[in-house]
């Protein structure tokens, strides 16, 4: 078992298998330093345990494929990334800085999909962006290419 | 940490940068628009390199231009069923076309990396063809400088990117064997006159466009020799490869150079792996198809004219000799080369004009014939001359008139239609692009 500290001073124990799906802490193993607590001080607790919980379902991804339960998997992701947009960007924070690759590339892709057929105030709205562009600057972008702000597609909706 | 609720979601530019390079084109350059620092990203050229080699491994990003009559242009995406981007090209932006509004009709020579090569004439002034190049996802284009050599005469255009200078290169040979060279960057042709005097390349119709394989190298056909050559576009020298396939085959046989710039003299022999009977004299030969750097070879014996397929790697001039297929090739058949990695190997597939297709898998050694192939439909493979080979299935248009590509996946080899825009009622050239 390796103990992982949240910044918020929480200790989680996880398994080793389960654990090592991040490079960063893999890497701590094999160099010996993780005897003791592994101090998390870039993630909070309700990262973690969402972390934890990909981690202890994607233990022994190669025997899924095995044991035919890679529906069950991927069912699992998508629930999984099913959530606000806060707690998915935490989420992608703290797998781009524990470095674990699968994780990072189901939630990017979630946002991505998420993103692709929104309009521009609704992504600024989503991930809170502040406009810093003058209404000429935007003008000008849109003459640019006036194609990609018409369209059924484009959904004006925020969620 | 989101005390307030309003704190702006802050990622590092890295993790923005991941997640907008999985974005199609068209939400890219509408969310240029969400913020100066967005703006900045989405243009930098290491994010547009980012994005393209995302896209390049993205089954929905890849796009079929069909070029259809003489306007418009159409872009259709593949991957969905219902087509619903078509686009004209009457629409391209920054299109820099001087003073006449309309151009007389154009014709698509190559795709590469999500570019197209383009050529524009005025009526009726022939000489006044101008070459663009385009990219139909942003509709921008740009107006390549005139080349040396006219653009009447009958050429070949093959497009393709160097990645030792970075930069994209075209080259250009004609019917008389005068070849040019463009650098994009450097904005002017240069002529590579170190080519050999008296090879002349056979440029038929359908072979308007060069293969672009890897590393740089161009295949085409030349006529003497009726070889497969190859040009290295990122070698200066532009050397010109007259290979050991196109050489007549006789036990010691000695090439002797034709010019003073072929580098390879070579006899047969010193081909490994290949098994040719000691009586065969090269007739003819056809470069139907290539993949991954191996190119699919039809050759003719010249006493007989019986036919054999090989299959050649230009690199390490290795060549194998396939097996005869169950039916026996006949001019008009089309053939398709791919890497199926489900199991592994590669396969052939070779569709002849009464529908008939068989396919080789190159480990077994032996066609099968896939008899799944609709009978009652007559393939008029007259737009390509090869089965194009996408994200693991072959590609084509069987019968235009019925508005369908149809294709085969190459591991469960199972046949399925996509269909085209319906507004479509003649199709001139069809080529494929990422």
């Amino acid at each position: 078992m390796v103990k992982l500290k949240s910044n918020d001073d929480k200790e989680f124990e996880v398994e080793e298998a389960a654990v090592i799906q991040s490079e960063m802490i893999k890497n701590m193993i094999e160099d010996g330093c993780a005897t003791s607590v592994i101090p998390l001080p870039n993630i909070d607790s309700k990262t973690l345990i969402k972390v934890i919980e990909y981690l202890n379902k994607h233990i022994n991804m190669g025997k899924a494929a095995e044991t035919g339960e890679e529906d069950d998997l991927k069912e699992f992701d998508e629930q999984f990334v099913n959530m606000g947009w806060e707690e998915l960007f935490d989420v992608i924070m703290a797998a781009n800085y524990l470095n674990i690759h699968e994780l990072m590339e189901l939630c990017c892709q979630s946002a991505a999909d998420r993103l692709k057929n929104k309009s521009v105030r609704a992504v600024r709205e989503m991930l809170k962006i502040t406009n810093d562009l003058t209404e000429e600057e935007e003008q000008e972008i849109i003459n640019d290419a006036p194609w990609a702000f018409e369209g059924p597609e484009i959904d004006d909706t925020v969620n | 940490m989101d005390v307030d609720g309003t704190k702006e979601v802050h990622l590092q530019e890295e993790i923005i940068m991941d997640i907008l390079s999985r974005l199609p084109v068209l939400s890219l350059l509408r969310f240029k628009c969400v913020s100066k620092c967005w703006m900045t990203l989405i243009s930098e050229p290491y994010f547009t390199l980012k994005h393209l080699n995302r896209a390049k491994n993205n089954e929905h990003s890849q796009k079929i231009l069909v070029l259809h009559g003489e306007f418009p242009l159409h872009c259709s995406s593949l991957s969905t069923a219902s087509l619903s981007s078509v686009q004209l090209a009457e629409d391209v932006r920054k299109l820099d076309w001087p003073s006449n509004p309309r151009p007389w009709r154009f014709r698509m020579y190559c795709c590469y990396d999500g570019l197209v090569l383009i050529k524009l004439r005025d009526y009726p002034q022939y000489a006044r063809a101008r070459l663009l190049l385009w990219n139909p996802s942003t509709r921008e284009s740009t107006v390549l400088p005139r080349t040396e050599f006219s653009l009447t005469k009958d050429y070949s255009f093959g497009l393709g990117y160097d990645s030792t200078s970075d930069d994209y290169k075209i080259l250009k040979i004609d019917d008389a064997a005068r070849c040019e060279i463009l650098a994009l960057k450097s904005g002017s042709w240069r002529k590579i006159d170190t080519r050999p005097a008296g090879v002349f390349p056979v440029l038929s119709d359908t072979e308007d466009s060069l293969a672009f394989v890897h590393d740089g190298e161009v295949l085409l056909r030349c006529r003497d020799l009726e070889c497969g050559s190859v040009f290295k576009t990122s070698k200066e020298s532009s050397r010109l490869w007259p290979q050991s396939v196109s050489e007549p085959i006789q036990d010691g046989f000695v090439y002797t150079e034709t010019g003073p710039n072929i580098m390879v003299i070579q006899t047969f022999e010193e081909v490994p792996k290949l098994d040719c009977p000691s009586n065969a004299e090269l007739w003819r030969c056809f470069l139907y198809c290539c993949y991954d750097s191996l190119a699919l070879i039809g050759v003719y014996n010249y006493r007989d004219h019986t036919h054999q397929l090989w299959l050649w790697n230009p690199s390490t001039r290795e060549s194998i000799v396939l097996p005869g297929p169950k039916f026996p090739p006949e001019l008009f058949c089309t053939w398709g080369l791919g890497y199926d990695s489900v199991s592994d190997d590669y396969k052939i597939l070779k569709i002849d004009l009464k529908s008939r297709s068989e396919i080789l898998t190159l480990k077994s050694g032996s066609w099968r014939l896939t008899n799944k192939y609709p009978t009652d439909i007559l393939p008029a493979l007259f737009c390509t001359d090869s089965l194009v080979f996408v994200h693991g299935a072959f590609h084509w248009i069987d019968e235009i008139t019925r508005f369908m590509v149809s294709a085969l996946s190459i591991s469960s080899e199972v046949y399925t239609e996509i269909p085209l825009p319906e507004q479509m009622l003649s199709i001139y050239n069809q080529t494929w692009g990422v």
